[in-house]
C-alpha cells in the first residue's frame, strides 16, 4: 500500500487514523469530543509525576506502603489515581539487595494511569528483547551500574498486570516533606532502570 | 541492538497522529466494540510480524505504525466497516491534506512577496464624504 502513500505530505499514519475516527463517528461508535478529551488527559494531566506521589507516600507513611504492596490499585484509588486500563497493580520493591526492572516482552503494557506513556526506548525491540537475558549489561548500558551482589529481579507486564517498581528512598532525605520527596522520583526509578539521589 | 536508550530517548508522541490512533483505541474500547485486552492481542500479533520479518521496533513512529496496523486490523476482523468503505474516506482525508497544503504554499509565496517589498499600507481608510 505504499504507492498510495505518496499523494500527500502527510504521513499514511495520519490517515488512516483520521478515516477510522470518521467512520467509528458515522457509525456513533465513537465522539470525537471524547478522542479530544482523552489526548488533553495524556498530554497534559497524566505522566510520571502521579507514580513519583505515589512512590512518596509510599516512603513517608508504611501503612500505606502496606496498602500498595498488598493491591496497588487499591491504594492508588485513595489517592484518586486511576483508570479502567489495567485490572491489576503489582508493585514491587527494590532494597539494597534486590532490584526490580519492568518489561514488557510482548508489546508495551505499561502502568499508564500511573505513569502516563511509555518511553519510546521501552517499547523498542532491543529492550524488549535483551531484558529478559541479560539485565545486568542492559541496566549497565542505560547508566545502571548494580553491584554484582543485588539480585535483578526482572518482571513481564501483560495486559492483565502491571507493575511499578518502588524504588529505594535516597539516603540523605529524612527531613524532606513528601511533596520534596515526589519532586526526585523519576519515570526511569519507577520502570527499574535508574535509582535515585538526594538532590 | 546494542544501544537501549540511545538513539530514540525522545518524549512519547512525536507524531501528532500517534496521540491521535492512541486516543481513537481507547475511545473505541470505552464504546466496548472491544475490550483492550482484545486490543492488546492485535497489537501483539502486529508487533510479532513485524519482528518475524527481521524488523525491529526502534522508534516510537514504528511502534505506533504497529498499532495504527493492530487498531485497522481488529476493526475489519469485527466488521464494522470493510477496506472498500475505509478506502474512499481515506482519499478523502488525502485530498483534504493537499488541498490545505496547496492553500498554505500559495499562503507562504504571498507572504515572500510582500516581505520583499514591504507595501505601508493604512489598516483602514473611511472615504470622504
Amino acid at each position: 500500500m505504499s504507492d498510495l502513500h505518496h499523494t500527500s505530505e502527510k504521513p499514511w499514519q495520519a490517515v488512516r487514523t483520521e478515516a477510522v475516527e470518521s467512520l467509528l463517528t458515522e457509525l456513533g461508535v465513537i465522539d470525537p469530543a471524547r478522542v479530544d478529551a482523552i489526548v488533553r488527559h495524556y498530554e497534559n494531566a497524566v505522566g510520571p509525576k502521579t507514580g513519583a506521589r505515589v512512590v512518596a507516600k509510599a516512603w513517608t507513611d508504611p501503612n500505606f506502603k502496606k496498602r500498595l504492596l498488598a493491591d496497588g490499585l487499591a491504594a492508588c484509588a485513595e489517592l484518586g489515581i486511576g483508570g479502567p486500563e489495567t485490572e491489576y497493580l503489582h508493585v514491587v520493591e527494590n532494597s539494597p539487595k534486590v532490584h526490580n526492572a519492568v518489561v514488557c516482552t510482548l508489546c508495551s503494557c505499561y502502568p499508564w494511569p500511573i505513569l502516563g506513556l511509555p518511553p519510546a526506548w521501552y517499547k523498542s525491540s532491543a529492550y524488549r528483547s535483551r531484558l529478559v537475558r541479560e539485565p545486568r549489561k542492559v541496566l549497565t548500558e542505560m547508566g545502571l551500574l548494580l553491584s554484582e551482589s543485588v539480585e535483578i529481579r526482572v518482571w513481564d507486564s501483560v495486559s492483565e498486570i502491571r507493575y511499578l517498581v518502588l524504588p529505594e528512598r535516597p539516603a540523605g532525605t529524612e527531613a524532606y516533606t513528601e511533596e520534596q520527596l515526589a519532586e526526585l522520583v523519576t519515570r526511569d526509578a519507577m520502570i527499574g532502570v535508574a535509582k535515585l539521589e538526594a538532590v | 541492538m546494542s544501544q537501549i536508550r540511545n538513539p530514540f530517548e525522545q518524549p512519547s508522541f512525536v507524531n501528532p497522529w500517534s496521540l491521535r490512533v492512541f486516543a481513537v483505541t481507547l475511545a473505541a474500547a470505552e464504546s466496548g466494540i472491544f475490550s483492550l485486552q482484545e486490543f492488546q492481542q492485535a497489537l501483539i500479533a502486529e508487533i510479532r510480524k513485524h519482528e518475524a520479518h527481521g524488523h525491529c521496533i526502534d522508534s516510537d513512529e514504528s511502534y505506533y505504525t504497529r498499532w495504527t496496523e493492530a487498531l485497522t486490523a481488529l476493526l475489519l476482523t469485527r466488521k464494522l466497516f470493510t477496506g472498500e468503505q475505509l478506502a474512499p474516506v481515506e482519499q478523502a482525508a488525502r485530498d483534504a491534506a493537499t488541498a490545505m497544503q496547496r492553500a498554505q504554499e500559495h499562503h507562504d509565496r504571498q507572504h515572500i512577496h510582500r516581505d520583499a517589498r514591504p507595501q505601508p499600507r493604512p489598516l483602514f481608510v473611511e472615504a470622504a464624504q
